[in-house]
């Protein structure tokens, strides 16, 4: 066998290889990232999003704060997360995408020198299921 | 010779290749027509999927943008068609992975189908380049066609198994949640009673099982010459089923373009006989894009005959069916007709091949 025949063979082996492996690890990924599981949900969420200083006092963010509004920072996959919405890509990769959102603008609002973490009060139902709640926060940002 | 060593005619990647042009403009033109009007995806909530993968500024992304742009309509016409899949792909990947938000299902698989382009030889027909080649084209290596097909057939298997798998997904509560929280959107003239059934949970208990047998058909029909042409009659009612009822950007329309890779890879290989000027040659001529037909023009008021690759000859109504079934525009609406006529001459003579002459030879 030639050297070209060899290496396409192994080509056709690690893409195949990988492929396989996407596949079975999207059972377990939030994303399922290469997995092909399209419409695999049917869920609902909402989130209330505060912006929280050091003195424990909350401003919902769902109004704008500290001169910034999440629909201007947030453009992708939650940037309506304050009613009762899909999560297309199921619940999953929804929570993924907010707790990723909330670090984003906890590390993207300079001007905000009041606010110490943003917290998500999640609301979700899976499938008709019963309601669930979950708490997000983002990392601490660094105060003057 | 081992499948891995054999060779082949493109045609069907060729055809696929004068779609993926528009394609690859309908998956780029909303960040291109942003980066435009200077913003881009940097300009709010993103997240790499690597530390460390080379992020663009602004006037970068616009010109890896418009490259890929120009490089698709190059793509369709078949000009230097190999350099610019590559570069449809190169920059279509690496958009891609510039933020796991851009992460979807039908963007990976047209990254696997700009790769499939990417590895054969996709200029050698309907192209430009094979204006400028002396010659028929040449027979390429068949193994990148055979991996791109594997790939092409996950995501009909891997949805389907994922969602028997799943207890909601079989009994049908994905699916019908979705159209009772969307019921009220539907058109007004649309009948209540129809709404109501739309709705109900009893229809969906089996119209999921329906649905991921489909998917399952579609993966598995598709490897297989005896099914191929069910496989992808399925497969265009599954996408257009999907394409009008849900927002799935590329999917459907690359799902029904990709069906050109399933064409057997060699051309002329039936035999046609038609009357010259008659409306069948008139149609046959531009309108077999996959080569599927080396067509003699006889006298006109002499019978039309299809002589098939294993040898079998159609005549009359049997000749005219299949060679429409095997024309891309009007194949799908030719496969209830041949079931129909198989059916009818089955009755007539339970023995009989329709329309064949020449049993045996």
């Amino acid at each position: 066998m030639t050297r070209a025949a060899l290496a396409a063979r192994a080509f056709c082996a690690v893409v195949l290889g990988a492929q396989l492996y996407a596949v079975v690890h999207a059972y377990h990924d939030p994303l399922k990232r290469f997995g092909y599981q399209p419409f695999a949900e049917s869920s609902v969420y909402r989130a209330q999003i505060h912006a929280v200083d050091r003195q424990g006092r909350r401003d919902d963010v769902a109004d704008g704060f500290q001169g910034y509004r999440w629909q201007g920072l947030v453009r992708e996959r939650v940037a309506q997360p304050f009613v009762t919405r899909s999560a297309p890509s199921g619940i999953a990769a929804t929570l993924y995408f907010l707790q990723r959102a909330l670090d984003y603008v906890a590390l993207h609002t300079p001007r905000d020198v009041r606010t110490l973490y943003l917290e998500a009060r999640v609301t979700y139902r899976k499938n008709r299921g019963p309601e669930q709640h979950v708490v997000l926060r983002s990392r601490d940002r660094v105060l003057p | 010779m081992s499948w891995f060593d054999a060779r082949g005619e493109l045609r069907g990647v060729c055809l696929f290749r004068c779609c993926a042009g528009p394609l690859v403009w309908i998956h780029l033109w909303p960040y291109f027509r942003a980066a435009l009007s200077g913003s881009y995806y940097r300009d709010s909530f993103y997240v790499p999927w690597l530390s460390g993968y080379p992020e663009p500024s602004l006037p970068v992304y616009q010109a890896l943008l418009t490259a890929a742009l120009l490089a698709a309509c190059a793509l369709s016409l078949g000009w230097h068609a190999r350099v610019a899949s590559w570069i449809c792909f190169g920059v279509v990947a690496y958009h891609f992975f510039l933020s796991e938000t851009f992460f979807h299902h039908n963007r990976v698989f047209l990254l696997v189908f700009l790769g499939g382009l990417s590895l054969t030889p996709c200029g050698d027909a309907l192209s430009l380049d094979a204006l400028r080649r002396d010659g028929p084209p040449p027979l390429r290596p068949l193994w990148p066609l055979w991996l791109w097909r594997a790939e092409a057939c996950v995501p009909y298997l891997a949805s389907s198994v994922s969602k028997w798998l799943d207890p909601d997904w079989r009994a049908g509560i994905v699916t019908w949640d979705r159209v009772e929280r969307h019921k009220h959107l539907a058109p007004s003239f649309v009948p209540g009673a129809w709404l109501e059934l739309a709705a109900s949970p009893e229809l969906h208990f089996w119209l999921a099982k329906l649905v991921l047998t489909l998917e399952l058909c579609v993966g598995i029909g598709l490897w297989l010459p005896r099914t191929r042409y069910a496989a992808v009659w399925l497969a265009v009612l599954f996408h257009t089923a999907i394409e009008l009822s849900a927002r799935v950007q590329v999917f459907s329309l690359l799902g029904i373009a990709g069906l050109c890779i399933w064409a057997v890879p060699a051309t002329r290989d039936r035999r046609l006989q038609l009357p010259r000027g008659s409306l069948l040659a008139r149609a046959v001529q531009p309108g077999d894009w996959l080569a599927r037909f080396q067509v003699v023009l006889v006298d006109p008021g002499a019978a039309i005959s299809l002589q098939e690759r294993d040898g079998r000859v159609f005549t009359g109504r049997s000749a005219v069916l299949r060679t429409l079934a095997r024309l891309p525009l009007t194949a799908f609406f030719m496969l209830p007709a041949i079931g129909f006529d198989l059916l009818l001459t089955a009755r007539a003579d339970p023995r009989a091949v329709p329309g064949d002459h020449s049993a045996g030879h």
